[in-house]
């Protein structure tokens, strides 16, 4: 199976970011259209080499060295994507440019993972992929990769190259799935984060696909308030099968990330110059 | 993947008899805990303090540090297996460096194998990744050969399975999972005493 428009769309999605640094103010902010898909840990270098060149902070000082991210007050928790972090902000997702702090004191160490030479992002992006595997697969096509595929969807992530992610990652998403890999994510008020996974066909016991509904009842099954599951900036009808949506919007990490949201499903979009406009003559 | 599997249930109620045969045998304090929004994810809780020999770059001073150990064993359904998670910090509560806890785990896995420094791929298998439940920053090493390890291990037979090859007997998964712990607990220099498989 080819990558068609919609995957290329949630591929190409941007959000612009302001990076700034509160504690100089002298220090002019760094702008960046950051990829929806991304992660912030692979700006570090940039952001680095932005404080040593402003703001006169050696990029091998302790502060360079244990730079973190916060936005309206909390760690970002950056091992997320871009993307599903922006989506997540409460009560709403911020005005663009998204506005970021740069912190170089008081690293978050109980809160936040910790990306470097002995823990790379490229080895948690690994992590990631084969977790999705043994769901879908039981890990037998990311075994069956070698070393150098594996480095290739990284590559093709970190350098914004689609098709040489996707000659890969098609390995990946072919085939009948055990369980779809996804994640349901609700940012409570307290600035907690509640991560729900569970075990999910793609298929009823009937052999009919499996809806979102569906995943709800059976993630959440005493839950009876309306609510809405979102996904690069859009909301999805209800009666989505799972393995559509997962098929076309799933993440490079080969997770579908879903937002739970209060409220029923608006389905004409919700027309947020940060989401996605889905092309709807492309949906199969 | 070959070899049995082991059932979320399975693990569970194997924890208990985990904790019997460890207990007395092992110094490290332990206990059984649950974690998870509804608390309702049991994990069995480790931990103990080893004196490790100081950084290598200093090497006129080596002074032995004291670093903590916390250990949760949990499950993860993704691989239908045990998995590890660990903090490593300094007696104050200060997480190790990345560099540090690298260190730890590459010298208790060549303590108790052998293996040359050099020919282990550490990076590939040891991440620090949010607890599953908990969300806070553990080591974690990937289980994907974790289940076929198990099926190595184990000598659960025809008759502890059910008709999905699962290991569904609590002895045999409690045995099964002392058998990874085994393995994988020399990461974090956790040596499981013999007569525990009595």
């Amino acid at each position: 199976t080819t990558p068609d428009s919609i995957q290329r769309q949630v591929w190409d999605g941007k959000l612009p970011v302001c990076f700034v640094l509160p504690e100089d103010p002298d220090v002019p902010p760094l702008y960046s259209l950051v990829p929806r898909v991304g992660y912030f840990p692979a700006l570090l270098d940039r952001l680095r080499a932005h404080l040593s060149r402003h703001a006169g902070i050696d990029e091998d000082s302790p502060g360079a060295q244990q730079l973190w991210l916060r936005s309206a007050g909390r760690p970002l928790r950056w091992h997320l994507p871009v993307g599903l972090l922006y989506d997540l902000e409460r009560p709403k997702p911020p005005p663009l440019p998204w506005e970021v702090e740069i912190r170089t004191r008081d690293f978050p160490t109980d809160e936040l993972v910790s990306f470097g030479p002995n823990n790379s992002l490229e080895s948690y992006f690994l992590y990631c992929l084969k977790e999705a595997d043994a769901l879908k697969h039981r890990a037998r096509v990311i075994n069956e990769m070698g070393e150098r595929e594996h480095r290739q969807l990284w590559q093709g992530l970190l350098n914004d190259q689609f098709d040489q992610f996707s000659v890969v990652n098609r390995k990946l998403m072919e085939g009948e799935a055990k369980y779809l890999p996804f994640r349901i994510y609700q940012q409570e008020a307290d600035g907690g984060l509640s991560v729900l996974q569970c075990l999910a066909k793609p298929h009823r016991e009937d052999s009919t696909p499996l809806t979102l509904s569906d995943l709800l009842r059976i993630c959440l099954p005493n839950f009876t308030d309306p609510v809405t599951l979102a996904t690069h900036g859009v909301s999805l009808p209800m009666e989505t099968p799972l393995a559509w949506a997962y098929d076309k919007l799933a993440y490079p990490d080969n997770f579908l990330h879903l937002v739970l949201q209060p409220g029923r499903c608006n389905s004409a979009g919700d027309g947020e110059s940060s989401a996605m406009q889905l092309d709807s003559s492309s949906e199969s | 993947l070959s070899g049995p599997m082991l059932s979320r249930s399975a693990f569970n109620e194997a924890l208990p008899q985990l904790l019997a045969r460890l207990s007395g045998r092992l110094s490290w304090p332990m206990r059984l805990a649950t974690v998870g929004a509804e608390s309702d994810t049991p994990v069995m809780e480790l931990q103990t303090s080893f004196l490790v020999a100081g950084p290598a770059a200093d090497a006129s001073d080596s002074a032995p540090v004291l670093v903590q150990v916390r250990l949760h064993i949990g499950f993860s359904s993704a691989y239908a297996c045990p998995v590890l998670h660990f903090c490593l910090s300094q007696p104050d509560g200060v997480p190790l460096a990345a560099s540090d806890a690298a260190d730890f785990v590459r010298v208790n896995v060549e303590s108790s194998t052998g293996e040359a420094a050099g020919q282990l791929d550490l990076a590939s298998v040891l991440s620090q990744v949010p607890h599953p439940q908990l969300g806070c920053p553990m080591y974690t090493l990937h289980p994907c050969r974790t289940a076929e390890l198990i099926g190595r291990l184990t000598s659960a037979s025809e008759a502890d399975r059910d008709g999905s090859g699962e290991v569904r007997d609590t002895n045999a998964a409690a045995l099964a999972v002392l058998s990874w712990l085994t393995v994988y607990g020399r990461a974090v220099g956790l040596q499981v005493p013999p007569e525990c498989f009595l």
